[in-house]
């Protein structure tokens, strides 16, 4: 209910003020205080400890020491280039795969492409760590491929994928798929009446391409541009796994809050205010060129495919599969190892299901933890975006609306180390104390994926239009029974889809886990990860573990697939 | 008729948005059992008006009544109204039947109740055979005719319908808005309709309530309306019209301004009293120069069918617009006279 602010009139208070005291009887403004209860002490308190954190001198007293030594002490600024640096160039690299792909799926008849779709799909769900375990046990020092290649004497480039080149290819093959669908859909929705308009006025396909086609994608490119560096940036797996002691941000900051050697609160909370400094950054330049370079470019008419000449048509189809074919090699690796014999880290070349049955005895509990911790902060995320994303979508209250419409977001641009050692510092004492819970987990990927969640029910709630809960509140349903009736049904499917995407992230999800968590509340990531990072440990284990975990991400991501194709409205 | 209709009556409604003012005090009555048309340009303020009567929106202040009721403070859901949305508002999760039923369900009624009323308000609205279509399955006709049979089935007290044709193309709109009138004559609501659409209104209703600018103009019958509009605004806004301004002559002619004295074969008023003459196209004949009150040269015509209509520009650069059945060619001097005319005291401006 909207409240005018105009200054009340006599002969006119007592509506406005009769007014007024109905709108406070709005289930949903409590609903939005308690929200905005929640936001505040999980998003903004963790935050404020960091702050707090990094400006604090070991002895307690107030210091820019630390942020000093972030522009003169290269052991700080190394990093910081590097995360950059090595960012941008994953960036780049996913791109040059990305966009050609995306505009010959959006223009050309293409054999099997709802099948491609659906891998390319899959590949932007696939665990953040599943790249670097995967190629390590191909290109490792002690690699299947590497020690092939030396036994048969065949020469290599390189000893080891370990190092900066090992984390931007297996990140270029973690983002590609990500760009692609934004870039894909961006080339559908193209008019083809201004392909057409340019063809009319003389200008030869390429040119046409080149000057029209490209120019109207460059915000969906940006935009993946973004999501691709900054999942890179963010990710503490990849360079954990790969890196060989190459530095990055994420792992800076890990090594600095838990190392057994030399741990540094303060560091480590330095560190991670450059990396949201540095990611804010990033979406404030994603949104500039987003912002500039939108026009309005769907028209009713749809993109026709057309045929390709055969020999470009080889070309192409070479091209598509060969690119999907490396994209999965990390899935190809990961479930053919677990089902051969590893001794003492070594591949043995029998196939066995030894892993496997190893995995049932030792570590079961791992696996329904995911399960349940996943679950349980999905349901508490829908349930919270659902109530978000309708106060942000229809009510029109004039503070909480817009504050929550902001808090909600900040989560999108905090990576995941920083997000847990802010809750570390905040919720490690007094009032409210989770560290070494296995709730700490739970709130944590429930308040992580919020943002996703919550956007995807606001852009559906976005389609349901005003009149329809009007029509319910006309024909006697009061506004909860319209809310149950009618906007809880037409939203359903991005609620499930959102859902879904949520919990597959939260699953997967090892860079705040791998700082959060505590004995016995052991995740699936956390086993796969310490049995990664340990030299002679049971990879076959690892493998297998990685197989179950990829196997419940897809499982659920099919049926969300073939739901979609029979939902019809 | 229904022996229960209510009349609507609506008493010194405000309401502004922040610093807007939407509406400023607009009394309205509608009879019980006859149909109002809100006929105004977007922006006016009939579309506010009529939510307030449904209770999307609350007033700043001002009182409505349905007969006895005073429903001022009566949330939406218990008011018992029927609306119709401009965009149909169907909803998409459930069929045809689904739709109807709905808020006959919520009532609780007894199954077999709620089939009977069902089928009787699909075949009212001729839908029968089409229960089990989702609303994406039906044209926009249709679709309409849908959320006609959805609002009335639960016979409400009064019918509310939010420019309900204009989503629809020209030739669907006429023989919809017929439908909408048997219908409503059918069952005898109280109905107010909210249109831009000047001759859906005239065709319509049994009482026509033009507004402008957040207040209402006049209420009057449809012919009261055309043939007596009270503000230039409504003379310009209902059908096409020439406006004629000037003051009244000592003789009791329209002196347009020093331009000229046109006589109307009776006084219009006060001598020196400011004016407005408003002519109708189709009260326009052509005479010989003599006995004509107006001469000018044609500087515009069209065929328009049954009839065709022109322009004549008069010596003080007035347009005068009328008209004929047989050609004129443009350059021409022609002589008119006006059979019928209206005066007009209130200046509200042309639409």
């Amino acid at each position: 209910m909207t409240v005018t602010e105009a200054p009340p009139r006599p002969g006119r208070t007592a509506a406005v003020k009769a007014a007024r005291s109905r709108s406070w009887r709005d289930p949903w403004r409590l609903a939005a205080l308690f929200a905005l209860l929640i936001l505040l002490i999980f998003i903004v308190y963790p935050q404020l400890w960091i702050v707090r954190s990094a400006f604090t001198s070991d002895d307690g007293a107030f210091t820019l020491a630390r942020f000093v030594a972030f522009v003169g002490d290269d052991t700080f600024t190394t990093p910081l280039v590097h995360s950059v640096v090595v960012s941008v160039a994953v960036g780049i690299g996913a791109a040059l795969i990305a966009v050609p792909f995306a505009f010959v799926m959006a223009r050309y008849r293409i054999p099997g492409r709802e099948g491609i779709l659906t891998m390319l799909t899959m590949a932007t769900t696939s665990p953040p760590f599943l790249g670097a375990y995967a190629w390590l046990l191909l290109l490792g020092s002690g690699g299947i491929i590497t020690k092939g290649a030396k036994e048969a004497g065949i020469p290599l480039p390189f000893d080891t994928i370990l190092g900066v080149g090992g984390i931007i290819w297996v990140g270029v093959w973690f983002t590609f798929a990500l760009i692609f669908l934004m870039v894909y859909d961006a080339f559908r929705a193209v008019d083809p009446a201004l392909e057409e308009a340019a063809a009319s006025v003389g200008s030869r396909p390429l040119r046409t391409h080149w000057k029209l086609t490209l120019p109207l994608a460059v915000p969906a490119i940006a935009t993946g541009l973004y999501l691709a560096s900054m999942r890179i940036f963010a990710d503490f797996g990849t360079p954990m796994l790969i890196g060989g002691g190459f530095q990055m941000l994420p792992v800076v900051v890990y090594q600095n809050f838990l190392s057994e050697v030399q741990t540094s609160t303060g560091t480590a909370a330095a560190a991670s205010v450059m990396m949201v400094l540095v990611s804010a950054a990033a979406l404030v330049v994603q949104r500039r060129i987003v912002s500039r370079r939108s026009f309005a470019v769907t028209g009713s008419k749809v993109q026709p495919l057309r045929e390709l000449r055969p020999v470009p048509r080889a070309f192409v189809l070479a091209g598509i599969w060969i690119t999907l074919l490396i994209s999965f090699v990390p899935h190809i690796v990961v479930v053919g190892t677990s089902f051969l014999r590893w001794q003492s880290g070594i591949l043995q070349w029998e196939p066995t299901m030894e892993n496997y049955s190893t995995l049932l005895a030792d570590s079961l509990q791992p696996i329904v933890l995911s399960f349940v911790f996943a679950g349980i902060a999905c349901l508490l995320a829908l349930v919270m975006g659902v109530v978000v994303a309708y106060i942000v979508a229809r009510k029109k209250f004039r503070i909480s609306a817009p504050l929550l419409n902001n808090l909600v977001m900040v989560p999108y641009i905090l990576p995941g180390t920083v997000f847990a050692i802010g809750f570390i510092l905040a919720f490690n004492h007094l009032p409210v104390i989770l560290t070494g819970t296995a709730l700490i987990l739970v709130v944590a990927y429930f308040i992580r994926r919020l943002p996703y969640v919550m956007k995807s029910i606001e852009t559906a709630l976005g389609q349901v239009h005003p009149s329809l809960e009007e029509a319910a509140m006309s024909v006697g349903a009061a506004p909860r029974r319209s809310f149950r009736d009618i906007v809880i049904p037409i939203i359903r499917p991005a609620v499930i889809s959102g859902g879904t995407v949520g919990f597959l992230q939260m699953i997967t999800e090892l860079s705040a886990t791998v700082m959060l968590y505590a004995v016995p509340w052991v995740t699936m990531t956390v086993v796969i990860f310490t049995n990664a990072m340990q030299p002679g440990s049971p990879f076959g284990v690892a493998s297998a573990m990685t197989t179950v975990l990829m196997v419940s991400i897809y499982i659920p991501l099919y049926l969300l697939r073939r739901k979609y194709r029979t939902l019809s409205f | 008729m229904k022996s229960t209709s209510l009349d609507i009556r609506v008493d010194g409604i405000s309401k502004s948005f922040g610093p807007v003012s939407a509406l400023e005090s607009v009394d309205l009555h509608v009879p019980a059992g006859q149909l109002a048309t809100l006929l105004g340009a977007s922006g006016c303020g009939k579309t506010t008006l009529l939510r307030i009567i449904a209770g999307f929106e609350t007033a700043d202040d001002g009182g409505i009544r349905f007969g006895e009721k005073d429903i001022a403070k009566v949330p939406v859901w218990k008011r018992r109204i029927g609306f119709v949305f401009q965009s149909y508002a169907l909803w998409p999760h459930m069929t045809v039947e689904e739709n109807v039923a709905y808020g006959l369900r919520l009532r609780k009624l007894p199954k077999d109740d709620v089939k009977a009323k069902v089928a009787h308000g699909l075949a009212m609205v001729g839908l029968t055979g089409r229960e089990n279509r989702h609303p994406g399955q039906l044209s926009g006709g249709q679709q309409q005719r849908v959320a006609l049979a959805r609002a009335l089935a639960l016979e409400p007290d009064v019918l509310l319908m939010d420019e309900p044709l204009s989503n629809l193309d020209a030739k669907l709109r006429v023989e919809m808005r017929r439908e909408i009138r048997r219908i409503q004559q059918e069952t005898g609501i109280t109905a107010i309709y909210v249109t831009h659409d000047q001759d859906e209104a005239l065709e319509i209703s049994d009482v026509v309530a033009v507004m402008n600018g957040g207040r209402v103009e006049q209420v009057g019958t449809p012919e009261e309306i055309y043939e007596r509009p009270e503000t230039t605004f409504v003379a310009s806004f209902v059908g096409s019209v020439t406006l004629l301004a000037g003051t009244v002559a000592p003789g009791g002619g329209l002196d347009l301004d020093g331009l000229g004295t046109v006589e109307f074969g009776g006084p219009l008023g006060e001598a020196g009293r400011p004016v407005t003459v408003a002519l109708r196209p189709e009260d326009m004949s052509i005479v010989d120069g003599g006995q004509a009150q107006f001469t000018g040269r044609v500087v515009h015509s069209s065929f328009q069918g049954s009839t065709r209509e022109s322009v004549a520009e008069l010596p003080g650069g007035q347009r005068l617009c009328f008209e004929h059945r047989r050609p004129l060619t443009t350059g021409s001097v022609v002589g008119l006279t006006a059979d019928r005319h209206t005066v007009i005291v209130k200046d509200t401006g042309v639409a």
